[in-house]
């Protein structure tokens, strides 16, 4: 009676197990929205340097060049980091970059990504990517692909510069690539 | 063995070894078990503390991992926990639930996979522990994780744990058995050798040993108790022993005194065992029995062979009996010793019983009485004697009131006859002196048998009914005379309250007054005597008197008064000099007086006379006929009544029977004449009598027999008879009417009582009346008899061997008949003389003494007294046995019966 009984109740939890697995991954989460998900978490390992007198109101996500996100950005509608809700705003080069806060670079920049790294330079402004060599050149946090896994690779030297700080839980996770003093050295390694 | 018994018989050692391990591991068991739980809840809580750490540092580092979906570094991080051994796997979870990764120990089973509660906690199971953490980033739960760790770690240092301590817990019982066995002897020694000290005591019962006191603890407390309780024991022990030699002395000295009484009183006890027949006697049964003191043990076949073989049967009896039924005996029986002297002895017994009832022992005692009984034999024999003296005393008196009233009744008889012939007056003097005489001889007489009656209780009251005012008539008419004589005043008075007639001993009271009147006459010499009776109480039935004497006489001193009612003392010696009397007549007063329930005493002064008292009660009284007509009336009538009556006279004394022949026939009766109570029967069968006169003791056939004949003939019926008797005792009346006779005649015979009596009974004839002018004769003759005191008496009878007189007298001085009665006589004693010769030749003394009482009673009819006498002292002889003195007796008869055949033949010649 026990035994029936038990092997009655494991035989509902793995069912309601496989339901729930079934329900969460329907449709399996795609690179971008993978990607998505990881700006949202690196924002959260970050640490901004404080701007008493200019604080902003809203965590700006600037995508800059053509948008490879789709419609995958959606997710951080109704999330916050910190205080601070999601606010994603599609801008050119020309554009002030120095207001976002965090700043997705989009292959198709990679050609002026000097000029656009120089424009914000020494403003605490998130720098992301997705195209190989950017953290080598200079792209704080860029996403690469490892056995179809999204990974990230940091480049702590432009964080530093940057005076952003970021947490060591997801440095740990990340590859460091460091190019100060010899360039590429670092991305080497 | 009953645990608890075995307990008990255990040695204090094993005792106090059970103790200390109970306690040690009691105290051990517990802080062993205290220490374990403790352990357990420690390092449980270490092991939660630990990992739960584990988990929280798991669940921190994992958190960038499961936020970038970064397995291989949270398998990195998971992998950490492969330092502890005990967690046998731990799995982190997505934010839904899905195992991100997991970490298992080499060679454990994974468990069953199960939902895990929400948030962080942490449950046993039997063999696991589980703790769940939740990954949480930014106040996100992102994931959990969940540590499973093996107890058997835990159990297994538990079990070490355990083991550790039971190890020391033994350790320790150890060493407290080591301990308590080493050091039990500061307890137990000291104990051991108490009881060894005791042991010692007891054996060799030396109290003066003592044990080592040690310290001041309990033990040393016992050990100086026990010395005390030693001391006092040692104490008592020497007292004992002083005691019981005390006593073994007292009992010694007692024991000595003991048998020292026994010796002395000849008394010995003894004890018999029933069982078997085994006795013990002590020293001085063994004597009484004719034994040496313990010579042999005794059984009861000794004791049966000592009795006397004429007492053995009853003696046993009685032991059976009280062997049997439990009765103690006493009684007296006899021993035959081994000489053959036989020893009376008096034995005692009582028996023992055990609790069942059963008689298990007798003891007593038996004492040697023959001393005793010899005595008591001796006393016996001399009670007998005294007895047959006392006998013979009485009979002695019996015959001596009948010798002597028969002589005394041929005095009075003689005399009163011999007054009613013509006298000279100096003759009838002498004979009126002499009668007067008689008269006062005869009341001494009485008075001395009334005495003697009265000491011997054999004087009874009669009881009818009477007049009191004729009994003092007839006192006034017996006495007052003699006071007037004397020129005394002589008055009787009788209250008006007291009655007529009275129920009681109407003579013995007169007796009484007789006697108180004449002493009071007697003792005074001028003024007057008075009789006065006063009624003191009146009740129904009874009725209470106090009479008073009396006078102006010489009176009493107190001292006299004292003595007066004394036997055979009068006031003082001389006045029974002065004045004569026994001095009887108050102490028969005063009986008589107590026996009518009254007392008597005297009220006196010296000089001016007495006042003697007396009460007595008596029945009421019926009334009868004027009867208290005066006594000469009376004795008138009875006169009367006798002239012409038919009387047979039975008396074998031929002067008594002339006497009472002659009385009758002047009364003008009739006189037959019987020898003996054959004859009167011969008569009576042939005549018709009017009443028959008997005397009680006569030849051939007596007068009860005679009487009892004519009873128990038919055509006797309603014949009168009157007894005649010389025994004046009360059962010789009683003796006369038991055989059928109407009443009863003292002699000497008074002639106006004979005459009042036959009266009394002759039966009323018709044609005879009261004869006045006979009454008046009578009455002369009585006055001329007892006034004319004064005439001349006859010639003085010379002194002889025979004094004719009386045979004159009883005859009617007849000289005829005198000489014919005399010569009559002689020939009577001459014959006796030769019967009693051959008598006394045959030597039978008996027959000489009957032949003596015979003739003595013929000779004083004739008046040869000396010749009586002789008789008599012969009679007597023959009665003691006392043959020489009745041959000198006899001898002496001849010559004197002789004198008086002269003297006859002299006189009435």
């Amino acid at each position: 009676m026990k035994k029936l009984e038990k092997a009655i109740l494991t035989l509902l939890c793995v069912n309601i197990f496989a339901c729930s697995s079934i329900s969460a991954y329907a449709a399996p989460p795609t690179e971008y929205e993978v990607k998505a998900a990881f700006i949202h978490n690196i924002a959260r390992y970050v640490e901004w340097p404080p701007t008493p007198d200019n604080a902003p109101s809203t965590m700006r996500l600037c995508v800059l060049g053509e948008n490879p996100f789709g419609n995958a950005l959606d997710i951080l509608h109704n999330k916050k980091v910190g205080n601070l809700a999601w606010e994603v705003v599609p801008v050119a080069s020309e554009n002030n970059l120095k207001k976002c806060r965090v700043l997705f670079i989009a292959a198709s920049e990679s050609g002026k990504l000097r000029q656009i790294l120089d424009s914000i330079n020494g403003s605490a402004v998130l720098t992301l990517g997705d195209v190989d060599g950017y953290a080598e050149r200079g792209v704080m946090s860029n996403f690469y692909l490892e056995d179809s896994r999204v990974r990230i690779e940091i480049n702590t030297d432009a964080a530093k510069r940057a005076k952003l700080n970021i947490s060591s839980q997801l440095l740990k996770l990340a590859r460091i690539v460091q190019v100060s003093g010899v360039q590429e050295s670092g991305g080497a390694k | 063995m009953n645990p608890r018994t075995l307990y008990r018989n255990a040695p204090v050692k094993y005792k106090l070894i059970l103790i200390a391990v109970l306690a040690t591991g009691a105290a051990l068991l517990f802080a062993a078990m205290m220490s374990l739980v403790l352990q357990w809840f420690m390092i449980r809580s270490e092991l939660v503390a630990s990992i739960k750490s584990q988990a929280r540092i798991i669940a921190t580092n994992s958190t960038s991992a499961l936020m970038f979906n970064d397995p291989k570094a949270a398998e990195q991080t998971l992998g950490a926990l492969g330092a502890i051994d005990s967690i046998e796997f731990a799995m982190i979870h997505d934010k839904v639930g899905k195992t991100f990764v997991s970490y298992v120990r080499p060679g454990a089973t994974l468990p069953e996979p199960h939902q895990m509660p929400e948030g962080e906690g942490y449950f046993f199971t039997p063999d696991r522990f589980e703790v769940y953490y939740p990954i949480i980033f930014e106040g996100e739960q992102i994931g959990s994780i969940d540590v499973h760790t093996d107890l058997s770690a835990l159990y297994s240092e538990m079990l070490w744990n355990l083991a550790m301590l039971s190890a020391a817990m033994l350790g320790g019982l150890g060493m407290a058995v080591v301990l308590v066995s080493r050091l039990h002897a500061i307890i137990t020694k000291p104990i051991i050798n108490l009881v060894g000290l005791m042991d010692r005591v007891t054996r060799e019962k030396n109290f003066a040993l003592r044990a080592e006191p040690g310290g001041r603890d309990e033990l040393g407390t016992l050990a100086r108790e026990f010395n005390g309780m030693l001391a006092q024991i040692q104490t008592r022990d020497d007292e004992l022993e002083q005691h019981r030699t005390h006593l073994k002395q007292l009992v010694a000295q007692r024991t000595a005194r003991l048998t020292e009484a026994q010796r002395i009183a000849h008394l010995g006890n003894w004890e018999s065992d029933v069982a078997n027949n085994k006795m013990d006697w002590s020293d001085e049964v063994y004597r009484i029995y004719g034994f040496t003191p313990q010579q042999f043990e005794v059984n009861y076949e000794d004791f049966r062979h000592a009795l006397h073989p004429e007492d053995r049967q009853f003696v046993e009896d009685r032991i059976r009996e009280a062997q049997e039924q439990g009765h103690p005996y006493s009684l007296d029986y006899r021993i035959l010793w081994a000489d053959g002297s036989v020893r009376y002895v008096h034995g005692q017994a009582e028996v023992l019983r055990n609790d069942e009832g059963q008689v298990v022992k007798i003891f007593g005692t038996v004492q040697d009485i023959t001393e005793r009984k010899l005595i008591d034999d001796e006393l016996m024999l001399a009670k007998q004697a005294a007895d047959a003296a006392n006998r013979a005393k009485s009979d002695f008196l019996a015959n001596m009131s009948h010798e002597i009233r028969t002589p005394m009744n041929a005095i009075i008889g003689m005399t009163h006859l011999c007054l009613k012939t013509e006298l000279g007056d100096k003759q009838r003097d002498y004979v009126e002196k002499a009668h007067h005489s008689a008269k006062t001889l005869m009341n001494i007489i009485n008075d001395i048998l009334d005495f003697s009656k009265i000491e011997a209780n054999k004087l009874t009251l009669e009881s009818h009914d009477f007049d009191l005012r004729a009994t003092l008539a007839n006192i006034d008419s017996m006495v007052g005379h003699l006071a007037r004589e004397k020129g005394l005043r002589f008055a009787t008075s009788i209250h008006d309250d007291v009655p007529d007639f009275h129920r009681g001993d109407e003579l013995r009271l007169g007796q009484v007054l007789l006697n108180l009147a004449s002493n009071a006459v007697k003792f005074t010499h001028e003024g007057e005597v008075t009789l006065s009776v006063n009624l003191k109480r009146a009740e129904e039935k009874v009725v209470e008197l106090e009479f008073a004497v009396r006078d102006t006489g010489i009176g009493l001193s107190d001292e006299q008064v004292q003595r007066l009612f004394r036997p055979f003392s009068q006031a003082d010696a001389s006045t029974t000099r002065q004045y004569g009397g026994t001095g009887l007549g108050l102490v028969i007063s005063k009986q008589l007086v107590e026996m009518m329930g009254g007392r008597i005493w005297v009220e006196s002064t010296p000089g001016q006379g007495s006042v003697f008292r007396f009460t007595a009660r008596f029945g009421r009284g019926k009334a009868f006929a004027a009867k208290a007509a005066a006594s000469s009336d009376e004795l008138a009538a009875a006169h009367a009544k006798l002239r012409g009556a038919n009387i047979l006279l039975a008396e074998d004394n031929p002067f008594n029977q002339q006497v009472a022949a002659e009385l009758l026939e002047e009364a003008g009766a009739t006189v037959a004449l019987a020898n003996n109570g054959r004859e009167a029967l011969v008569l009576l069968f042939k005549e018709r009598f009017d009443l028959v006169l008997m005397d009680v003791q006569m030849p051939e056939m007596d007068g009860y027999e005679a009487t009892r004949k004519i009873r128990a003939t038919p055509r006797l019926d309603g014949q009168k008879v009157i007894a005649m008797t010389a025994n004046a005792m009360a059962e010789d009346r009683e003796r006369c009417l038991a055989s059928g006779m109407d009443d009863f005649i003292t002699k000497p015979i008074d002639p106006d009582l004979m005459v009042l009596l036959l009266a009394k009974w002759l039966p009323e004839r018709s044609g005879i009346t009261r004869d006045e002018k006979q009454v008046a004769d009578l009455r002369s003759g009585k006055n001329r008899r007892s006034g004319g005191d004064r005439r001349a008496s006859g010639t003085r009878k010379e002194d002889g061997v025979i004094d004719l007189a009386i045979l004159g007298h009883l005859v009617g001085d007849d000289p005829a008949k005198v000489r014919k009665f005399a010569l009559k006589f002689l020939e009577t004693a001459q014959k006796t003389l030769d019967e009693m010769d051959a008598a006394q030749s045959g030597g039978d003394l008996a027959a000489l003494g009957g032949l003596g009482h015979k003739l003595k009673s013929s000779a004083r009819t004739v008046g040869a007294m000396s010749f009586a006498d002789i008789c008599q002292s012969l009679e007597s002889t023959g009665k003691a046995n006392d043959m020489p003195q009745a041959t000198l007796l006899l001898g002496q008869l001849h010559p004197l019966l002789e004198r008086i055949a002269r003297q006859v033949e002299q006189e009435t010649a």
